[in-house]
């Protein structure tokens, strides 16, 4: 049956090179095993090799295995088959590359008289010092020795458990396995004054188990190699490791990394994907440069920190500091939250920043709203205030309002009776008529400016801003205010220039202002008992601002007032609202500028409102 | 007498007040001086003749009751029609007691201010035609001599020529001599008259 499937992976191994034989880059490698393909260590070897000519590298390789199973077949039989088949069938044009794998692979080969081995260059693992003598010196052959020391491995076993005092060596039976436990043995003796080992070599598969399954707990367990056991039932040291590792109540620990798929814990180990690697990165070095002459003689160590990351979890070892920080960990992306924890937690901070930050958009964009609608609610709750000094200010102005259209009224009525009175006479002549009309009509004009005036003072709606000449607006609010001044035998003074002073703003809201402090000024007058009282209104202007000045020569302003004077609902007024000079304030920041009440040096109060100039820039 | 101006003076700030109100008033025959202050106005005075005033109640400077009051001090006074479109109770009843004759609100109707102007003028004239008896009843009375003035002194008490005589000690010929002159001087006829005559000149008292 074996011979069959020798032939069956030559047949298979003959057919791409076929087609592919000329083409330069396509390598050949075969790899002869000493033992038979149970052996994990060999998978590891193959993975390293092929792992060295990655897709897309400029070599492709194909590689052929060829298990000997020396030891199976100690008849040597087999061996012979295979090597025949060689030297009959397989030129040496279509093997690139000869792997020879320990245990004992080489010498095997080169008894047998495989003619490939000097035709075609080699390169052979070994793990134990080889006599360079058994090479010919036409050989082109590359000879790597890798490091075999049990000791290392012990010894970061037991820093890794460091209470552990007790060691049990278990092993197999056949040739190689007692080769693997006289290695391990020995290196007990490194460890002698601080451990005591129990042996477990050559016993029988049941026996092992029982004893393992009643080991003391300080106890930690180094497996050897194990092909057969005492009664010579054949096993694969993986299947062996498993079976022991799932009865032991304590760590198992093996030499290399080709066991930890079976229940080691791993550790400071040989790691034959480095040795395939190694054996790839010798053999692309050959094929790429033509480097192969002769023998070279390489020792290397392979002992890497190796884990089987389920292993340390279960012995409670994750955060053992004597695990280098590099270290490789296997099986640990079986639990996705601990082997993405970082990125896990990067994603959920991110999410949770996302959504932090949407939560504040959210409340920003919920607070603008509502401070938008809250200054909406002000803006209508100020344009109403605004509106209801106005009706206040024309309230208080009534009377005099009513005088003030009785004028031209009065006027018109004179000047029509005399009109009446020359034509029944008789006596009426074209420049009478003249002057009875535009009279007439120089009075209405006057009445309906009145009217306008004051329903301007009433309107709610807000106005657009515009340019608007102060000096007008300061005499118009004279005019309004006139005869209410005069009843209160108050002299208001203008220095009119009469060049107009142009602002930006609501001619209307100004006119309010300046009504207020007149009216203000008034008031404060009233109580003047002595003559005259007056009331100046100056203007001073600079390129950038303008500055309006009310005073009068009243008592002036009480200074525990004058701080709060601007404040809403503070009134000396009986008539008042006390709201006139808090919306003088909001109307004269409305326009940019500002508003101080001061008293005079030579009595009175001076109220000065500073407006920037409109420019045609502006 | 009635040779003289009748004129109405008009107070008032307001111009087409004043145009107007002239132009009416004008229609009516009447001559009219128009004035824009209560300053400007005094500065005219002394007004002779007969006229009356309309007054302007509130502006700049000397209002209409501050210068009706100042009018009041001097002896030739017009009377005051006031014209107000703000009229209230108090300035009203102030007016009114200072001697106004009346108080308008504007805008007034024509026969009303017509009415006041007639009343105004009536008074003017009466004022002017006492102003001028006893302007004449002092010039006569002055003309006395010391003598006379005596006897008229005595006279008007309702004494007899004898008791006068007895008084002054002077023969009663010599005082009835003194009565011929007074009354040529005098222009008068009875005692009644020279009584009332010395009474509306307020120089001597009747005790």
């Amino acid at each position: 049956m074996v011979r069959i499937k020798c032939i069956a992976l030559l047949i298979s191994l003959l057919i791409p090179f076929s087609g592919l034989m000329g083409q330069e880059a396509y390598k050949n490698i075969l790899i002869f095993f000493g033992d038979n393909e149970t052996r994990p260590a060999y998978g590891r070897i193959v993975e390293g090799i092929k792992s060295a000519f990655p897709k897309g590298s400029p070599t492709t390789v194909n590689v052929i295995l060829e298990y000997l199973d020396l030891e199976r077949f100690s008849d040597s039989i087999h061996l012979h088959q295979v090597v025949e088949l060689y030297n009959k069938r397989v030129r040496a044009s279509a093997i690139d590359l000869i792997v020879t794998v320990a245990p004992g692979a080489y010498d095997a080969l080169n008894e047998a008289g495989l003619k490939l081995l000097h035709l075609v260059p080699v390169i052979a693992l070994e793990m134990s010092p080889q006599d360079p003598e058994r090479y010919r010196p036409e050989m082109r052959v590359v000879e790597l020795e890798i490091e075999w020391s049990p000791q290392k491995s012990m010894m970061h076993a037991f820093s890794l458990f460091p209470g552990y005092r007790h060691a049990m060596i278990i092993g197999g039976c056949s040739d190689s396995d007692r080769m693997f436990n006289a290695r391990l043995l020995k290196d007990t003796s490194y460890f002698k004054d601080t451990h005591q080992f129990t042996l477990l070599t050559c016993v029988s598969i049941d026996s092992i188990l029982e004893v393992v399954s009643r080991v003391s707990d300080s106890t930690l367990i180094f497996m050897s190699s194990f092909i057969t056991d005492a009664d010579s039932n054949r096993f694969s040291s993986a299947l062996a490791l498993g079976l022991i590792s799932s009865e032991s109540p304590v760590p198992v620990f093996t030499m290399s990394d080709n066991f930890i798929d079976y229940g080691g814990v791993g550790g400071h180990i040989v790691s034959f994907l480095e040795v395939g690697k190694e054996v790839g990165e010798i053999a692309r070095d050959m094929f790429e440069n033509d480097t192969s002459n002769g023998l070279t003689k390489i020792s290397k160590s392979y002992y890497r920190y190796q884990y089987n990351w389920k292993e340390l979890r279960k012995w409670e070892i994750l955060d053992s500091k004597v695990i280098p920080a590099d270290s490789t960990f296997f099986y640990k992306d079986f639990n996705f939250l601990t082997q993405y924890r970082w990125q896990i937690i990067g994603v959920f901070m991110f999410i949770l920043m996302q959504a932090v930050l949407i939560y504040f958009l959210i409340r920003l964009a919920r607070r603008q709203k509502k401070v938008s609608l809250q200054k909406a609610e002000n803006e209508k709750l100020y344009r109403r205030l605004v509106h209801e000094d106005r009706l206040t200010l024309m309230a208080q102005l009534t009377a005099s309002l009513a005088h003030e259209l009785n004028q031209p009224l009065a006027a018109i009525l004179f000047n029509a009776q005399a009109g009446l009175r020359f034509l029944a006479s008789g006596k009426l002549d074209d420049q009478q008529v003249e002057a009875i009309l535009s009279g007439i009509v120089e009075d209405d004009k006057r009445a309906g400016d009145i009217i306008s005036s004051v329903r301007n003072l009433m309107k709610k709606e807000t106005r657009e801003k515009e340019r608007v000449d102060l000096v007008a607006v300061i005499k118009e609010t004279i005019r309004i205010l006139h005869l209410d001044m005069e009843r209160q035998s108050i002299q208001v003074i203008f220095n009119d220039s009469s060049e107009p002073v142009y602002v930006f703003g609501d001619r209307i809201q100004l006119q309010q202002v300046f009504m207020n402090l007149i009216l203000n000024a008034a008031f404060a007058l009233s109580s003047k008992e002595d003559r005259p009282k007056q009331i100046y209104i100056k203007l001073s202007h600079s390129n950038s601002n303008i500055i309006v000045f009310f005073e009068d020569n009243g008592p002036g302003i009480d200074e525990a007032m004058r701080l709060k004077l601007f404040d809403a609902f503070v009134t000396t007024s009986e008539d008042g609202l006390g709201i006139g000079l808090a919306i003088c304030k909001s109307i004269v920041q409305n326009h940019g500028g500002k508003i101080i009440a001061e008293n005079r040096p030579e009595g009175g109060a001076v109220f000065s409102i500073t407006l920037q100039a409109f420019t045609n820039g502006k | 007498m009635e040779s003289s101006a009748i004129t109405v003076f008009i107070i008032d700030d307001d111009p087409s007040i004043r145009k107007s109100l002239s132009l009416l008033l004008s229609s009516h025959g009447f001559e009219t001086e128009c004035y824009s202050c209560s300053e400007e106005f005094l500065s005219r005075l002394p007004i002779e003749g007969i006229g009356c005033i309309l007054l302007d109640l509130q502006m700049d400077g000397i209002n209409g009751l501050e210068l009706q009051e100042k009018l009041s001090q001097h002896d030739k006074q017009l009377p005051i029609i006031f014209l107000s479109g703000q009229g209230n109770i108090s300035s009203t009843v102030r007016a009114l007691r200072a001697g106004a004759i009346t108080f308008l609100e504007k805008p007034c109707l024509e026969d009303d201010l017509l009415k006041a102007i007639t009343e105004a003028l009536t008074i003017s004239h009466k004022r002017a035609t006492e102003r001028e008896a006893w302007h004449t009843a002092r010039q006569k009375l002055m003309s006395l001599s010391p003598r006379e003035t005596e006897v008229l002194k005595l006279v008007i008490t309702g004494m007899l020529n004898k008791q006068v005589a007895g008084e002054l000690n002077i023969a009663e010929h010599t005082v009835k001599l003194h009565r011929q002159h007074i009354t040529e001087k005098l222009g008068v006829k009875s005692v009644a008259e020279i009584v009332r005559m010395t009474q509306l000149s307020g120089l001597i008292s009747i005790t």
